[in-house]
């Protein structure tokens, strides 16, 4: 599967330009059985003087087109929540679509799960009370993709919000109120997952590359540090970087699911959090564990002043674990510094991050070009750079 | 800065017979139309406009039936979630009008809305422009409207864009009215997740620092 | 210390100017709520300012009492080219009179006064609406820094002057006694 450029957005400037097929027109009508409704086309013609506007419309299709992938999200009723292009008012018409065919299908008794053609490739997911649609040129994957994105939503909200909001505020009410401020985060959790190594395996974590001794370091100060402060219900510490794990320690017999630790991975990995001098607060659902309740995560970047954009994550189930986990985090933060030489390795690897190298498994002949590790409990996988 | 307002969003919903020219009408009151082949196949089209009220910029996503009867079961969802309704006849054909009770009683049963007696429909009375072949008066057809709950009631032809311009700015203005109008309740976080060490029996062995 | 307000009026970017001098144009919406130290150096004693500075949208909202709770100090903004702003910011005060201590000490600030072309909310009707509710009142500017020192120092001024509160110090405003402070030893 090709590396691509992860996608998806209209702004200007962002290189989206007219890469690949033209004929935009032709692929669409696969979504139409072409029975000619005469009165339509006689109306159509009346109004040619409406070019122009017109001419935006379906110029704003073709330009979707062009795209290697575009997600979106909707009500059941149609109603447009999420479009990563960032446009959802200018497609409702689109949204609308999407809602009728997944409905159209259900009426029938089944479900609706993807359309394909040479070109394009639509993948439905029906998780009510919302609808996740993605449009893309490769056919890889598309259900974990929109899983990803679901899963994302409901690490926003947690399912019983997502779904007491409609019981209680109507079919009509916009989910995009309480989805406020999120775009970015909805975008990144697919864009970043195209970009992964993660791809290639199901619900799989990418490592950074450390030292194993220094990675065992980090683990135990940061178990230590974490097991002192004696917080019940405080339950993982993660340190983070260039959307890897460089170490997790768990409490024990508590596991975070990969796809959670993802979550996790793209919340903290988001421009705003990577404050110097301050810390990040803020509650998470991670579905895996437990889609109706909440997290709270302490996000900190303790050397962000240093450039070494290395991110602790510590996360309870409490909400006035705040304190307890700050302090957690100094200590932390004390000894990692105190071990001069672990400091170093650790600076050097997160700052400039080595990829693994084929020759860390053997030397082989000229025939091996890369590898993928996965470990399948931890489903950490590792991917060495090209030869 | 990020995380600013979107324009408001409503799902607007056109019901009448075939035949009395909704299609004309929507034709030439939206600005952006994907496609009008969908009604043969889907038994609808789905179409955009943008107005301006007061202050706002709110889009209307229209959802325009066929309304032949074939396509009478297009399933509760495309009901549902609609902030108003549009109810059309055409007043040189009786029957058209007749039509419209059905059309309203089957929009509210699918559609079930919170407060049905107070949903915002409006009627629109269809190529008046033929005044010589009206077969339904203009007091006939206000005084539906007054025992549905006083919908408001406006003469239209495709010709006369304006009056369809006025009929979707009022019911706009409705629908928004009644949003900013819903009480200011946040959704309640819910309780602290309990926690039970037996859940987590996935495979992985003791508690490693992996 | 906690900053309330409605999403995009600009508590992030107070907080920035406050605490770093900086302003960016395109600030990002704040995700839960972010912690910030500050301490400020002032002839006759030292202020230490901890600041929870949270995000203003819909689903945090309920959120609220767990960054209040216990807080010293409350800024609530509200943006001057914005009424709706300005009704949730009178919201917010009742909650506060409700909910938190009750010797809360409450400023009002209506920020983005830079935009005086723009702005719908006139300085009498916030002035007189502080003035009925015992509040601290300024219009600030996080973009030209007008009056943010000032808002944070104000408030320091109103807080009771005595040795810190031990270790709960979620929210306190830290204030040394005179004579501790050894003049001239100023703190980054």
């Amino acid at each position: 599967m090709e590396i691509e450029v992860p996608g998806g957005s209209l702004n200007p400037g962002s290189g989206e330009s007219g890469v690949g097929e033209s004929g935009s027109e032709k692929s669409f009508s696969v979504l139409q059985v072409d029975l000619a409704d005469e009165e339509s086309e006689r109306e159509n013609e009346k109004y040619l003087d409406e070019e122009k506007e017109e001419e935006t419309a379906e110029h704003l299709l073709e330009r979707l087109m062009q795209l290697p992938y575009q997600v979106f999200i909707l009500s059941e009723s149609g109603r447009p929540i999420f479009v990563n292009s960032g446009n959802e008012e200018q497609l409702c018409s689109l949204f609308a679509v999407i809602g009728i065919f997944v409905e159209r299908i259900r009426l029938w008794g089944d479900n609706l799960i993807t359309i394909s053609s040479n070109n394009k490739h639509i993948q439905f997911l029906h998780k009510s009370p919302l609808i996740f649609c993605i449009v893309s040129k490769y056919p890889e994957k598309l259900d974990e993709q929109l899983d990803v994105l679901f899963e994302q939503i409901l690490s926003i909200l947690s399912k019983s919000q997502l779904e007491n909001v409609y019981k209680k505020k109507g079919d009509n009410y916009d989910l995009r109120k309480l989805l406020r401020g999120t775009d970015r985060l909805i975008e990144s959790s697919v864009s970043s997952w195209r970009g992964s190594p993660i791809s290639f395996v199901d619900s799989s974590i990418s490592v950074i590359p450390m030292n194993p001794s220094d990675r065992e370091f980090l683990a135990n100060t940061m178990a230590g540090s974490l097991g002192a402060a004696k917080l019940e219900g405080a339950l993982f510490g993660i340190m983070i970087a260039h959307r890897q794990i460089a170490s997790y320690v768990r409490f024990k017999k508590y596991i975070m699911h990969p796809r959670d630790m993802n979550i996790v991975i793209n919340l903290v990995s988001d421009k705003s959090l990577q404050l110097s001098d301050a810390s990040t607060w803020t509650p998470i659902c991670l579905p895996k564990f437990n889609d109706t309740g909440f997290f709270y995560a302490y996000i900190s970047y303790p050397w962000q002043s240093q450039n070494i954009p290395a991110c602790l994550v510590l996360l309870s189930v409490k909400r006035d674990h705040f304190d307890g986990l700050n302090e957690v985090k100094k200590s932390i933060v004390e000894k990692l510094e105190g071990n001069s030489k672990f400091f170093q390795n650790f600076s050097a690897a997160v700052i400039c991050p080595n990829l693994f190298n084929i020759s860390q498994i053997g030397n082989f002949n000229e025939s091996l070009w890369s590898f993928i590790y996965l470990n399948h409990s931890s489903k950490q996988v590792c991917i060495s750079a090209s030869k | 800065m990020s995380g600013t307002r979107k324009k408001a969003l409503l799902k607007v919903i056109i019901l009448g017979d075939s035949g009395v020219g909704k299609t004309s009408l929507m034709n030439q009151y939206v600005n952006r139309r994907f496609s009008n082949q969908y009604k043969a196949t889907i038994g609808a089209d789905f179409l955009t406009r943008d107005v301006q009220i007061d202050d706002r910029t709110v889009t209307l996503q229209i959802w325009d039936t066929a309304g032949q009867e074939r396509f009478q079961s297009l399933g509760v969802a495309f009901y549902r979630g609609a902030d108003c309704c549009v109810l059309a006849f055409d007043v040189t054909n009786a029957a058209s009008f007749k039509s419209l009770d059905s059309w309203r009683d089957e929009f509210l049963i699918q559609a079930s809305p919170r407060d049905p007696d107070h949903f915002p429909f409006v009627l629109l009375g269809n190529k008046v422009d033929l005044e010589s072949q009206r077969a339904v008066s203009s007091k006939r057809a206000q005084s539906w409207c007054q025992s549905k709950g006083n919908i408001p009631y406006y003469e239209v032809s495709a010709k006369e864009a304006l009056n369809v311009e006025a009929a979707f700015l009022a019911i706009a203005r409705d629908a928004l009215a009644r949003e900013s109008q819903e009480s200011n309740d946040f959704p309640e976080f819910p309780d602290q997740i309990r926690l039970n060490p037996n859940q987590q029996s996935n495979s992985s062995g003791s508690g490693c620092n992996c | 210390m906690v900053l309330l307000g409605e999403s995009a009026v600009g508590k992030s970017s107070l907080v920035l100017r406050f605490v770093k001098g900086q302003f960016h144009e395109y600030q990002e919406s704040t995700i839960g709520a972010a912690f910030l130290t500050q301490t400020v150096c002032l002839e006759e004693a030292t202020v230490k300012f901890e600041i929870w500075d949270t995000a203003g949208q819909e689903r945090y909202h309920s959120l609220a009492p767990m960054y209040y709770r216990g807080s010293q100090a409350a800024i609530v903004v509200y943006d001057i080219t914005n009424q709706e702003s300005f009704q949730k910011a009178k919201n917010w005060v009742k909650e506060l009179q409700r909910q938190a201590s009750p010797n809360i000490v409450i400023a009002l600030a209506g920020n983005k006064a830079d935009m005086a072309n723009k702005r719908v909310v006139e300085y009498e009707e916030a002035n007189a609406y502080a003035e009925e509710n015992a509040l601290l009142f300024m219009e600030t500017s996080a973009k030209t820094s007008m009056n943010v020192n000032d808002v944070f120092m104000a408030i320091a001024k109103k807080l009771p002057v005595g040795p810190t509160q031990g270790q709960d110090s979620q929210g306190t405003v830290d204030m040394n006694q005179p004579q501790q402070q050894s003049k001239g030893s100023c703190c980054k």
